[in-house]
Parts: structure tokens; C-alpha cells; sequence
């Protein structure tokens, strides 16, 4: 995940604003980390570049 | 995408697979028809159902979104910047997108409605919606519609809808249909050469792309029923 996307991701659930944890990152984008969401308590995993931000009951 | 996610997981490859092989020149003469309306489109650009990325590459669009995670993986490779997500609840802040691309993707969802309501909020004022989808009424509709009866892996899950159910829908969730491109005039099976886009609508053509902008603040545009 490019970190520009960042303008424009919000909860699937509230579209409040998002939080970024860095876990691994090259010069182009994010690996691994994840975003949250404080007004809903909720979670989002970043693996393998890709944001995972389907509402939580939807992920498998 | 709901009930499609599954079925494009697993069918991930046979679906990509098929722009390179049966659809290669059907894709082309879709993809003339969007670079007709491309300049008139404010950025920046996402295609909600991007899919494995192919239109998304060949249109310049910069940002896509999709339930399934091998396709995701194809358009990231194809150099999208990508997410997982669904339409109907789209991950996206108000009012910060310029254009909002379903191409072939409104016929494998359960609420158009819903998803373009979507749109509704995380456009920006000036923003636009752009459909590309094969219409009820037209001979590729029918084509489509026909083989998901027969149990067609793909098409048993579409939902095929007329020109008028479009804009119905686009004008409850608050847009207005600005522009029309007609193309696939060739019928199923017979497509042999490339061709270029009519204005309007026909329901001869096997593919429309559609522009709406919003109703401007204040008008009835908002209506249910």
C-alpha cells in the first residue's frame, strides 16, 4: 500500500479516520501493518501490500 | 461484489484469462469507448470491482477496489494501487475522489442502489460515476443472461438490468445520466473487427458507458420510489 492511499481510506464502518502502524516497509509502500479505527475499536490488517478493509463479520 | 467474491476467487484465473484469449478484441472496443469520455473525468480516479486490474491498466486508473484477494494480487501487479473492500461499504472518506469507474461490475452485486449511494458520498462535488455495463435490452444482454440460466459460472450470478433500471437507480442515489457511449454493435459470436463508440444510447450496442454527475444541491434528484 502506497502511503498517499492514506488520503482517502476511512472505516468501512464509520468512515472515520484510520490510523497507520508500519510493521514492514520498503522505499515504495507499506508490507505489512494495519489500520484502526478508534471510534469503532476495529482493526484492519495490511499483508502483503494489500489493506484488508472488508467489515470485520465479511473477512474469512 | 457479495455473493460474487467467492465464485471470483476460485475462478480468478479462468476470468483473467479471458481478456488474453475469447474477449481480446470485445475488450479493445470497450476500452475505445471509455477513452472517449476519459479527459472530461476529474481525478483522482477509482474503479470499485477493479477486478484483476485490465481495465484499470489500460484506462490509467489509479486506485482500485475488489473482494477478492487473487484479484487483487493480478492488479497490483499491473501497477494499481489496491485494497480490499466491497462497494457497498466502501472503506473511503467524504467527499475525497474525483470519479468512480464499475465497469462490469453493477450486474454482480446485490444493491446497485446501495453501492452508488456510495459513490454519492465519496465524491467530491464536481464528481462523476461511469458505468460500463452490458444492458438488459441488448443482444449481449439477452447472450449473457441466457447462458446464466444454463448455469455459466460466471453469469448465473449477474443480474442484467435496462437502460431505464440504470437510471432509476443512479437517480435515487442522487446522479444524473450526462453522456452516453454505445458500442459492441457486433452481435454474440460474430465479432470479427474493431469498432468505434456511438453517442447515445442503443439498444442494438452490447456495451454502454454511461457519465452521471450529481443533481445539483437542492434539486429533487434524491427521489425513492
Amino acid at each position: 500500500m502506497k502511503r498517499d492511499l492514506m488520503e482517502i481510506l476511512a472505516c468501512p464502518l464509520c468512515k472515520g479516520t484510520l490510523k497507520l502502524t508500519v510493521e514492514e516497509e520498503d522505499e515504495q509502500e507499506v508490507i505489512k501493518g494495519s489500520l484502526y479505527c478508534e471510534s469503532c475499536a476495529a482493526t484492519y490488517p495490511i499483508e502483503d501490500t494489500i489493506p484488508n478493509l472488508l467489515p470485520p463479520e465479511l473477512r474469512t | 461484489m457479495n455473493h460474487a467474491a467467492f465464485d471470483f476467487d476460485s475462478l480468478a484465473s479462468t476470468y483473467d484469462a479471458w481478456f488474453e484469449d475469447k474477449g481480446k478484441l470485445i475488450f479493445a472496443i470497450e476500452v475505445k469507448a471509455f477513452q472517449k469520455v476519459l479527459p472530461s473525468l476529474p481525478k483522482p480516479w477509482l474503479e470499485v470491482g477493479v477486478g484483476s486490474g485490465r481495465f484499470a491498466h489500460s484506462l490509467g486508473i489509479e486506485i482500485g477496489l475488489d473482494p477478492s484477494i487473487k484479484l487483487l494480487d493480478m492488479a497490483r501487479n499491473r501497477g494499481i494501487n489496491v485494497f480490499l473492500g466491497r462497494g457497498e461499504d466502501a472503506p473511503i472518506g467524504n467527499e475525497s475522489l474525483g470519479t468512480a469507474f464499475y465497469i462490469v461490475t453493477i450486474c454482480f452485486v446485490n444493491s446497485p442502489l446501495k453501492i452508488v449511494k456510495e459513490a454519492n458520498r465519496f465524491l467530491k462535488e464536481d464528481g462523476k460515476v461511469v458505468l460500463g455495463l452490458v444492458l438488459l435490452e441488448s443482444p449481449w444482454g439477452r447472450f449473457y443472461q441466457a447462458k446464466g440460466e444454463e448455469g455459466h459460472c460466471f453469469y448465473r450470478h449477474a443480474t442484467f438490468y435496462s437502460y431505464k433500471e440504470v437510471e432509476r437507480f443512479l437517480r435515487q442515489a442522487g446522479f444524473e445520466i450526462e453522456r452516453v457511449l454505445s458500442t459492441l454493435f457486433q452481435k454474440p459470436g460474430e465479432v470479427e473487427h474493431m469498432e468505434p463508440p456511438q453517442e447515445g444510447f442503443s439498444s442494438d450496442a452490447g456495451f454502454a458507458v454511461i457519465v452521471a454527475g450529481r443533481y445539483p444541491t437542492g434539486s429533487s434528484g434524491n427521489e425513492e420510489g
